[in-house]
């Protein structure tokens, strides 16, 4: 089922690794306030999980492709949470007391429950990088066996930690489904950080990942 | 993909202008392009309606939270006339009425040249008109929408003044920024806020006018920025993203019913038919209902269930939200093929039918039906308490729960079933929706594979099921005992303690079996009753499992099945006496014909 997916410069296919979890919630920028999440784990959430498990200055992480493994469930919950937040400078300068109970804000979720997702990723070298590709991949393929991490991954809200193991040979669901624009990556420069999307698609329980996403900024060509 | 699909139906179900909304007008500033006839201010409420809040018109509407936004060619009485009332400041209705004329002069000098009502407005305010209005006799107030009109029409109709309106709004929520729409997907100038909210009246628990999306808190948007930045809307897509929301809150397609946290409103892509539009009703037609559980069962709804899942067009959406003080709340989003959730309606019919005592065979709950079920009897109205009644104790989710299951085809949340118990024990009353939703719990059981029957299931042996049974034939007993001349039967006296646990309710139940039986049989007329019965109870008690004889305290799950067991033999019971009433009058008929 690999062979479909794209290679490495070096010709090697994507490292691959299955996470899961109780619950799940991968926001939708669209509705980020009562919050409501994406049927399926997105780029950027997965490349936080391979980051959890392996990350090094040397290299960064391209996801090609997600699987997902279990039936999509949801599930509801309001939570506290708090508008008062300390900017960092304030905090420093120890000049701001918080508040949480005067300027406490209900909030909604609908998130994931019982997920599972096989993700499918290359490491891109950086220029500095010292080792060839095939060290970074067999380093990575060594920690998931042991199951080591440099932190707890989770999937797309820390209150939803994962447990990530090898990949098996369960096949994904059969699920079909157009999921809309959806977050590829995140840009950081020295003013705001800038946002690319791409349109996601779910076939036969894949979502296919494109190398770069459309930018937020740039006209988009027909 | 909800926003993209409320953008799709706006565009095939409205004709809405952009940035309008329909709001009640209280007062009409009537203009006139002659002369000789005096502007006048005029009441359009009728006095002798205290209910009427004025005729609703389509009207440009954007925002408006806390500063000064005047609305273009109608609007409040303190942006249209300038007057206040106790609750407001004067400075700041100073401050509204010369924002909303500045419009006004604004919009009229873009079309005095090509429209004679833009002239006339102008000329109204510029002259002081205003002053020179006959306060009105009746009270009024700074919020009551006025309707400027110029000869009998309103200005909010002219085309020059709609044009002008997209402008403003462009300009007034637009940060001069162009990018990739997250909805269409288009490059498209993206809005700095979305150019709308919802009416508070569509949205259960919204506190205000509520907007769906909206990042008014630091700690809202990502990188702690306010407004839709980091969230790419264009102005179009914003805007018919309150304009398709808004026609489905308003429409019939939408469960909202009151005291519910939440109201669904659903949409089909395609062409669905008659049969599943009767089954979304919250009243369906029990034909309709009987048709749809037929095709599932003879295979059609399976055979284009697989069709749909390879491709089909045909979809089915719902969104079901509520208020969170001016935000909204989805609690879920469905978008489903169609096929897929006729199958799970099919199928949720299937798991209320129940046998009902009042007539034959297994009879469909709707769904207004089994909301209305879970409130508080009325025994002496012999009625469900109503739906907006403050004490009628229905879980506000429970609208929610039931819809989730049945579009879904989902287990029932485990606190339905609790609070019909409860309320079947508190109530003393059990009927066909009660039944229906117990039977619903058992057939969707979240961890167990139930079965159970809509009628009588005479071959079940299980202790909870046949105690239910037992206590329904003591009941039947005691009514032939006493000419069903009774002020309170055994059921009365007993059901809500035995619905915890029978025993003791039996136990006492035979001890005065044996006096009813004792009195029939002393009746030459009822002896041979006296012997059934008698045999009927012997046989019932046969059917217990000898090794699981004892009862004691229920489970919520056997509790269920002894009261259906109870249901289910009352209606078999009645169903058997309507059927021994139709053959003695069917033999009697020859008789009276000779």
């Amino acid at each position: 089922m690999n062979r479909e997916l794209p290679k490495s410069p070096e010709g090697a296919p994507p490292l691959t690794v299955q996470v899961w979890g109780r619950g799940a919630l991968f926001t939708r920028p669209e509705l980020k306030v009562e919050r409501v999440t994406y049927p399926v784990m997105t780029p950027t959430a997965a490349i936080g999980v391979l980051e959890a498990i392996f990350w090094k200055p040397e290299f960064g992480w391209r996801p090609v492709a997600i699987d997902v493994l279990e039936p999509i469930h949801q599930f509801t919950q309001k939570r506290n949470e708090t508008t008062d937040l300390v900017m960092l400078e304030d905090a420093v300068k120890h000049e701001t007391t918080v508040d949480s109970p005067g300027n406490r804000t209900q909030r909604n979720s609908i998130c994931l429950r019982d997920v599972a997702y096989r993700i499918h990723a290359h490491v891109e070298l950086r220029e500095h990088a010292t080792k060839p590709e095939a060290a970074y991949r067999d380093q990575f393929r060594r920690r998931v066996e042991r199951g080591q991490c440099f932190h707890q991954p989770y999937l797309g809200t820390r209150e939803f930690s994962a447990h990530f193991g090898p990949a098996d040979d369960s096949e994904p669901q059969p699920i079909t489904d157009d999921l809309g624009i959806m977050l590829h990556s995140v840009h950081y420069g020295e003013k705001s950080p800038s946002f690319s999307w791409f349109t996601a698609r779910l076939e036969s329980g894949r979502m296919h990942i494109p190398r770069t996403g459309i930018n937020t900024d740039a006209p988009v060509e027909a | 993909m909800l926003l993209q699909r409320l953008v799709e139906y706006a565009k095939q179900h409205t004709t809405t202008q952009p940035f309008h909304r329909r709001r009640e007008f209280r007062w009409q500033l009537a203009l006139y392009s002659e002369n000789h006839r005096e502007p006048r201010l005029a009441s359009l409420v009728d006095p002798d309606d205290k209910k009427s809040r004025g005729p609703a018109h389509l009207t440009p509407a954007v925002t408006r939270t806390v500063g000064v936004a005047p609305q273009l060619g109608a609007d409040d009485v303190q942006y249209v006339l300038g007057w206040g009332d106790d609750n407001t400041d004067p400075e700041r209705v100073s401050q509204c009425h010369e924002a909303f004329v500045r419009l006004i002069e604004a919009w009229a000098n873009s079309a005095a040249d090509t429209d004679d009502a833009a002239r006339v407005v102008r000329e109204f305010y510029a002259n002081g008109g205003v002053d020179e209005l006959a306060v009105p006799q009746e009270p009024y107030t700074a919020k009551q929408g006025v309707l400027i009109t110029v000869d009998e029409v309103p200005i909010i109709e002219h085309e020059s003044l709609r044009r002008f309106w997209v402008q403003e709004v462009a300009r007034r929520k637009s940060g001069g920024n162009e990018g990739l729409c997250l909805v269409c997907g288009h490059h498209a100038p993206l809005a700095e806020t979305i150019p709308g909210k919802l009416a508070k009246r569509l949205v259960p628990g919204a506190g205000n006018d509520p907007a769906l999306v909206s990042v008014n808190e630091m700690v809202f948007g990502y990188g702690l920025t306010k407004g839709l930045r980091n969230t790419p809307i264009c102005f179009d897509c914003g805007d018919a993203v309150n304009t398709g929301l808004t026609h489905l809150l308003d429409s019939e397609h939408v469960v909202r019913f009151p005291r519910q946290d939440s109201a669904m409103a659903w949409w089909a892509l395609g062409e669905p038919d008659d049969d599943f539009l009767s089954a979304m009703s919250t009243r369906p037609n029990a034909d309709s209902v009987t048709r749809l559980i037929s095709r599932m069962h003879n295979g059609q709804l399976g055979a284009a269930d697989k069709r749909a899942e390879e491709f089909s067009g045909d979809r089915f959406c719902s969104v079901t939200l509520g208020g969170n003080s001016s935000r909204v709340v989805i609690r879920d989003w469905i978008d489903r093929p169609l096929e897929e959730v006729m199958i799970n309606l099919a199928r949720w019919y299937e798991d209320v039918l129940v046998t009902s005592r009042w007539e034959a065979g297994t009879v469909p709950s709707g769904y207004w039906s089994l909301v209305l079920a879970t409130g508080k009897w009325d025994s002496e109205r012999r009625t469900y308490a109503d739906l907006t009644s403050n004490s009628a104790r229905r879980p506000e989710h429970v609208q929610r729960d039931l819809l989730s299951s049945c579009l879904r085809g989902s287990p029932l949340p485990t606190s339905v079933l609790h609070h019909v118990l409860g309320r079947v024990a508190a109530d003393g009353h059990l009927d066909v929706p009660r039944a229906a939703l117990l039977r619903l719990a058992l057939r969707r059981h979240p961890s167990k594979e139930v079965h159970m029957s809509p009628g009588l299931n005479e071959n079940r042996t299980d202790t909870p099921y046949v105690s239910g049974r037992i206590f329904a034939h003591l009941e039947q007993i005691q009514y032939h005992a006493s000419d069903g001349q009774l002020n309170a039967t055994f059921g009365d006296r007993f059901l809500s303690s035995a619905i915890g646990n029978p025993t003791p309710a039996i136990l006492a139940g035979e001890k005065l079996a044996n006096s009813w039986l004792a009195k029939l049989r002393r009746r030459g007329d009822t002896r041979a009753k006296a012997y059934a019965l008698g045999q009927k109870l012997s046989e019932l008690h046969r059917l217990i499992d000898s090794g699981h004889s004892t009862t004691g305290y229920l489970s919520p799950d056997q509790q269920a099945m002894f009261l259906l067991g109870y249901h289910h033999q009352k209606a078999h019971d009645l169903d058997e006496g309507r059927k021994r009433k139709a053959e003695k009058e069917a033999g009697s008929e020859p008789e009276t014909a000779n």
